[in-house]
């Protein structure tokens, strides 16, 4: 049996608010895919992150 | 992404309004278009990634002259004219109708530049709506970077891996669209930067442990990037290197045709010269032996002459030979003669003696004289053998003549097939070639080095982390933002692991699809493989092996119907789990113009069979040459529409065409008033 992880296993090892983050910040990113460097998409993970440690 | 429908409105060749349906069957997918040289199949190809990104390929000329002429031409000043392309199409359940136009005042004779105008609307449970920025929402349906993947002419396909600026273009195509470039800009930028921005909310005093770690971690952070930076620059370098290195070596192979043929060149040179030295060496010792014996040519009969004399002499005894004058001078001396009589002087006896010693002066001459008479005897020898010389030396400069006029012949049959042969002097091209080489290896080892920093770096700050994520806040506020930030870290250290991961993973299965694909098309041994920096290589039991045109037609088509196959299976998982948060993929058509571009016709036919399975929707734009036999058949077997662009000429020199679809005779060019492609659609 191969030791390698699956990337569902990494993501599955996360904890509750990690893992939505973690959805957050991909919608996020493929939302803002097609911008170099989108202005709001840090501040908006950061709000992210507020928000799940209220 | 499923293409519906492409309308042209006087849009260049095609006058007038002409539609192109393009919905297909699940197991029909293919859409063929028919359409003769210079009818519009380019311009058509273009009609849709000029809906899409408002750019013509680089192929197409005149690009400004966007409006049909004749509609250009029939518009008078100071009315409007206008063109456009709408395509539409259906992206995870919204419709799509992408207008490009553009719209002017006729102010010239001569159409100018025109920036088009783009309108985007999408229709979601019936309701139809614009949308406000059309080019970003085409971007996130299909990047403009992808475009070469699925909007192609096949005839270029062969330089889709060719140049070496490609590479990283494809490489990043791919992760796009197989979704790892998300996750790769959440990992290096957008990530820790919103965790560098949630820690400037402990202070900037620096006298707590979080503090002094998140400032500690900045420090690390900076000198991190520097040296990435660097190891970027030095990775540029070795690219362009590596570029030399790689041009050098193929103006070596070039050279390889023309390097026996200098070498040819070279020994002929050096022969002609050497024959050259031969031949004036040959020159100067024809000039001694006439310097030194020249005269012995004159001298024919002298020598007969002077024997014959001799001779004559000798037989009429004025010549007496015996004895020597000194003899005959110590018998007078004595008194006596040797046969004891007294020869006192005077006497009978003493003036017989005196008369032969007077004869016996003689002697010498006799002597010289016969001495004169061999050396002509010599002299004549002498005379045969200074000719037959000069005739040994006459003939050896002759073979030197003809040695070098054959030699002169050789080099210039040389210089004739040395011409049109980029010919350029080899030690050179090595000797560049090495000290590139020597560059490039040198700075691998320094983007190793810079390499091995950041992975110590890497550590350094995981350590500081580590240590932030355990440190004993001071207060409830600065315990609230390192939970903040350990929970972007923690999201942060799973995706890098998953970025990992699934980049492996996209790779094998992308390299396993490419060989399969590649497989049902190659007849050749020769295999695929997309290396772990993910460059597209063929290798042959040789090793990597030197792709033909027609290769990399094939490697591409097999690349870009992989990509798609996979994009589409991805796109199916992500469907199928609705969790599934890293999938993406999608479906996405293929658009491709001479699909065979100058392939064989035995991979005409493959890929006629291999088409049909490459993507889910397919348009081929092909000429009548390019559809015949099993090619024809294969493609419309496979087909749901068929189109014929027809092209309509006022040249009534030219014949008119029909061509044979499905058993019926349809109109290919046919005649009238002026210059327009028809787009007509062929029962199947």
């Amino acid at each position: 049996m191969s030791d390698q992880r699956t990337a569902e296993a990494i993501l599955g090892a996360l904890s509750p608010e990690a893992m939505k983050l973690a959805k957050n910040v991909m919608g996020l990113e493929r939302e803002n895919l097609h911008i170099k460097n989108p202005t709001m998409l840090v501040q908006k993970i950061v709000d992210a992150t507020r928000e799940l440690t209220k | 992404m499923k293409l519906l429908k492409l309308t042209l409105d006087n849009f260049r060749a095609f006058y007038g309004r002409q539609v192109l349906e393009l919905d297909v069957d699940d197991d029909k997918p293919t859409v063929l278009v028919f359409g003769n040289n210079g009818a519009g199949k380019t311009t058509l190809l273009n009609a849709f990634t000029w809906a899409l990104y408002g750019t013509f390929s680089a192929d197409v000329e005149q690009q400004h002259r966007v409006v049909h002429d004749q509609k250009w031409a029939d518009t008078g000043f100071g009315e409007p004219v206008s063109a456009s392309v709408k395509l539409e199409f259906e992206h995870d359940g919204t419709i799509f109708a992408v207008l490009r136009e553009v719209s002017v005042v006729k102010d010239a004779d001569e159409q100018g530049p025109v920036t088009p105008r783009l309108v985007v609307t999408e229709v979601r449970r019936g309701e139809s709506h614009q949308v406000p920025n059309g080019q970003d929402r085409i971007e996130k349906i299909l990047p403009e970077a992808l475009r070469r993947f699925f909007f192609f002419n096949g005839e270029r396909m062969e330089k889709m891996f060719t140049a070496e600026e490609n590479n990283g273009e494809v490489k990043q195509a791919i992760k796009t669209l197989l979704g790892l470039e998300a996750i790769e800009r959440a990992i290096n930028d957008h990530l820790p930067k919103a965790a560098r921005r949630l820690a400037k909310e402990l202070g900037k005093d620096g006298g707590t442990r979080l503090q002094q770690l998140r400032d500690d971690q900045e420090q690390l952070e900076q000198r991190q990037m520097d040296t990435r930076e660097r190891a970027l620059e030095v990775s540029r370098d070795i690219s362009s290197y590596k570029a030399q290195v790689e041009a050098m070596e193929r103006a070596l192979r070039d050279n390889e045709q023309a390097a026996p043929l200098q070498k040819e060149r070279q020994r002929i040179g050096k022969q002609t010269a050497d024959e050259q030295v031969r031949l004036q060496e040959r020159l100067a010792r024809k000039r001694d032996l006439l310097s030194k014996g020249g005269f012995l040519a004159f001298t024919g009969g002298v020598d007969e002459t002077v024997i014959d004399l001799a001779d004559g002499m000798r037989r009429r005894r004025e010549l007496p030979a015996g004895i020597q004058r000194d003899f005959i001078d110590g018998l007078i001396e004595e008194g006596r003669c040797m046969c004891g009589t007294p020869v006192a002087p005077g006497s009978p006896a003493f003036e017989e003696l005196d008369k032969r010693r007077y004869n016996a002066g003689l002697a010498d001459v006799e002597a010289r004289w016969m001495y004169v008479s061999g050396q002509m005897k010599h002299l004549g020898d002498a005379r045969r053998a200074l000719l037959e010389e000069l005739r040994q030396s006459a003939e050896d400069m002759q073979a030197c003549e003809d040695t070098i006029a054959r030699l002169d012949a050789e080099r210039s049959e040389v210089d004739r097939q040395l011409q049109g042969v980029d010919v350029q002097d080899v030690q050179r091209l090595e000797q560049n070639r090495k000290e590139y080489d020597e560059k490039r290896i040198a700075a691998m080892s320094e983007h190793r080095r810079l390499e091995e920093i950041v992975a110590e770096l890497d550590l350094e700050i995981e350590k500081v982390k580590r240590r932030f994520r355990s440190a004993e806040a001071a207060d409830e506020e600065s315990r609230r933002v390192q939970q903040q930030v350990n929970l972007v870290n923690e999201v942060l250290d799973a995706f890098s692991e998953v970025l990992e991961v699934k980049t492996e993973e996209v790779r094998l299965r992308l390299d396993a699809k490419v060989k399969e694909v590649f497989s049902r098309i190659y007849i050749k041994s020769h295999t695929p493989v997309l290396t772990p920096a993910f460059e597209l290589q063929l290798t042959s039991p040789a090793g990597v092996a030197i792709r033909s045109t027609g290769e990399n037609q094939v490697l591409g088509l097999s690349f870009v119907g992989a990509v798609s196959e996979l994009a589409h299976e991805i796109h199916e998982r992500k469907n199928n789990n609705s969790e599934e948060i890293l999938d993406e993929g999608g479906i996405y058509p293929v658009v491709m113009d001479a699909p065979f571009g100058s392939l064989d016709l035995t991979y005409q036919e493959d890929i006629s069979a291999a088409l049909p399975k490459l993507t889910s929707q397919i348009v081929t734009l092909l000429s009548q040459s390019q559809a015949r036999g099993k090619v024809m058949e294969h493609l419309q077997g496979a087909a749901t529409r068929m189109y014929v662009l027809r092209s309509v000429t006022p040249n009534r020199d030219a014949a008119e065409e029909t061509i044979e679809i499905n058993n019926r005779t349809v109109p290919y060019v046919t005649h009238g008033d002026f210059e327009r492609t028809l787009l007509e659609e062929v029962t199947v």
